[in-house]
């Protein structure tokens, strides 16, 4: 049986992708060799480490865990995309000042659960933040520094939103 | 990983034909969650994936029907634990749901892939047995429905022919007041398949259900432990009696995870745990 690539749209950091796919290709593949965009790291490959973090239709995944093809039509946020006009995302910022970064491995992933978090709840509790980044490993920080960034990237976000009002 | 096609049909009519066509060298996809390791383990080696989230019929949420609910088959973990019915009514399945894995895995991972996957310690097998759950099974022949206590044959084995799948679970109403909880242990918290789960409802009458994962072949119900306990739920010393009862239906095995005689210390523990929460909840027959 001839195993051919499979067309699929896909929008990716605000832009819409025509790709051919292989089946069996991950998500995390096509994101890192077909697009260029190697900030989404494949450490595991087997779901277990969050390394490959993305937000897919809103929601985080392991991209390593999803097929490439069943992206297709939908939207998929990668860390690539959170940065605007050359300004860092407060996060990201959130995670540089708190010395949330080591190796910088885990950091995609660990910026993108947050993402997710805060997009869904935007003044979490500690609890909330250890639950919602319980699938992304580090293996530098001990986590600490991680959690302090989240707390701080929740302030910074309602600071900002408390801006544009 | 290993190559193979992927098809995407787009109602029930296209999947069942395809399952037809292709038989055990398909594979059903649902959150992949399970699927892709065992494909990149090689313990599966499809020629063709067959995914359902474009299969028109097929749904994603949790239904409230008259008698109960029904959980589609694409309901993901995420889905079932935060829905506000089964929070209330079915409390150890929303509990079970949430323990696991991590949000990147309920966010994918569905309850009807954790059922079909089969694995002893499945958390949200072990929670559903409480429930006296049915599963919708369908094929090109037809439907059938079986108890999910018969459709669980063993360790990744199911009752489901080659050219079958899950289409929902059914969950009927418990009986009003009816308390419930699921306690795991694992080695660390959070993404790790339970050592040990242990699930029990209480009703206001005093009846007990008890369900054990993770210390046998297959998840299942201690029934001498529930009858035991049978009108008689609070007492300590026939709790304790109970408790022995279920660690003695446990046959736990020994691997990386824990010995078998630990396991079965935990099945007491957690048990205890279990009984002491759910009847807390269940207090006065104001049960939550
Ligand atoms: C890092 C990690 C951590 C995990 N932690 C846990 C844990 O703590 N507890 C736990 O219980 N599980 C855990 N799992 C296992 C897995 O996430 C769950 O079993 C999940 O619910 C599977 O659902 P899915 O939709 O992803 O299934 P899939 O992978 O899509 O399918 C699972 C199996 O069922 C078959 N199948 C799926 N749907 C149907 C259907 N409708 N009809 C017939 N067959 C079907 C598939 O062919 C496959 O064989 C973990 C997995 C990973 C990778
Ligand atoms: S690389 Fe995907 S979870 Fe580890
Ligand atoms: S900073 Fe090195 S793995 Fe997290």
């Amino acid at each position: 049986m001839m195993i051919e690539s499979i067309p699929i749209t896909v929008e990716v950091n605000g832009t819409i992708q025509r790709l051919k796919v292989m089946p069996h290709h991950s998500l995390a593949v096509v994101i890192r060799e077909q697009l260029g965009l190697l900030g989404t790291k494949i450490s595991c490959g087997e779901g277990e480490c969050g390394a490959c973090t993305v937000i897919l239709d809103g929601k985080a995944v392991n991209s390593c865990m999803v097929l490439a093809v069943e992206a297709d039509g939908c939207s998929v946020l990668t860390i690539e995309g959170l940065a605007k006009n050359g300004e860092l995302h407060p996060i990201q910022t959130a995670f540089i000042e708190e010395g949330a970064v080591q190796c910088g491995f885990c950091t995609p992933g660990m910026v993108m659960s947050t993402k997710a978090l805060l997009d869904e709840n935007p003044e979490p509790e500690e609890e909330q933040i250890r639950e919602a980044l319980a699938g992304n490993l580090c293996r530098c920080t001990g986590y600490h520094r991680i959690i302090n960034a989240v707390h701080a990237a929740a302030r910074k976000s309602s600071v900002h939103s408390g801006e544009t009002k | 990983m290993k190559r193979f096609n992927y098809a995407e049909p787009k109602n029930l009519v296209e999947l069942v034909a395809l399952l037809h066509q292709y038989g055990a060298s398909a594979s059903i996809l649902a959150g992949g969650t399970d699927l892709i390791n065992h494909i990149s383990h090689g313990k599966r080696s499809p020629k063709i994936v067959v995914s359902l989230r474009g299969v028109a019929e097929l749904s994603n949420t949790v239904i409230e029907k008259s008698e109960g609910i029904e959980i589609g088959v694409l309901a993901t973990l995420t889905t079932v634990a935060e829905h506000p019915l089964v929070r209330q009514r079915y409390t150890a399945l929303a509990e079970a749901a949430v323990k696991v894995g991590s949000k990147q895995i309920r966010n994918r991972g569905t309850v009807v892939g954790n059922v079909c996957n089969a694995s002893p310690a499945a958390d949200t097998v072990t929670a559903l047995l409480l429930f006296d759950p049915v599963l919708s099974v369908l094929a090109e022949t037809g439907r059938r429905t079986v108890a999910l206590s018969d459709f669980l044959l063993g360790p990744g084995q199911t009752s489901l022919a080659a050219d079958e799948l899950v289409e929902s679970i059914f969950l009927p109403t418990p009986i009003e007041g009816t308390a419930s909880t699921y306690r795991k242990l694992s080695r660390r918290e959070g993404v790790d398949l339970a050592t040990v789960g242990v699930a029990t409802s209480v009703e206001w009458s005093g009846n007990i259900r008890i369900a054990l994962g993770a210390v046998g072949p297959k998840a299942f119900r201690a029934v001498a432990a529930e009858l035991q306990l049978k009108g008689n739920p609070r007492d300590m010393d026939n709790i304790e009696s109970a408790i022995r009862l279920a660690q003695v239906a446990a046959e736990p095995i020994s691997d990386l995870r824990a010995s078998n005689e630990y396991r079965r210390e935990m099945v007491g523990a957690l048990l205890r745990q279990a009984l002491q929460q759910a009847l807390a909840r269940c207090k006065g027959g104001e049960c939550k």
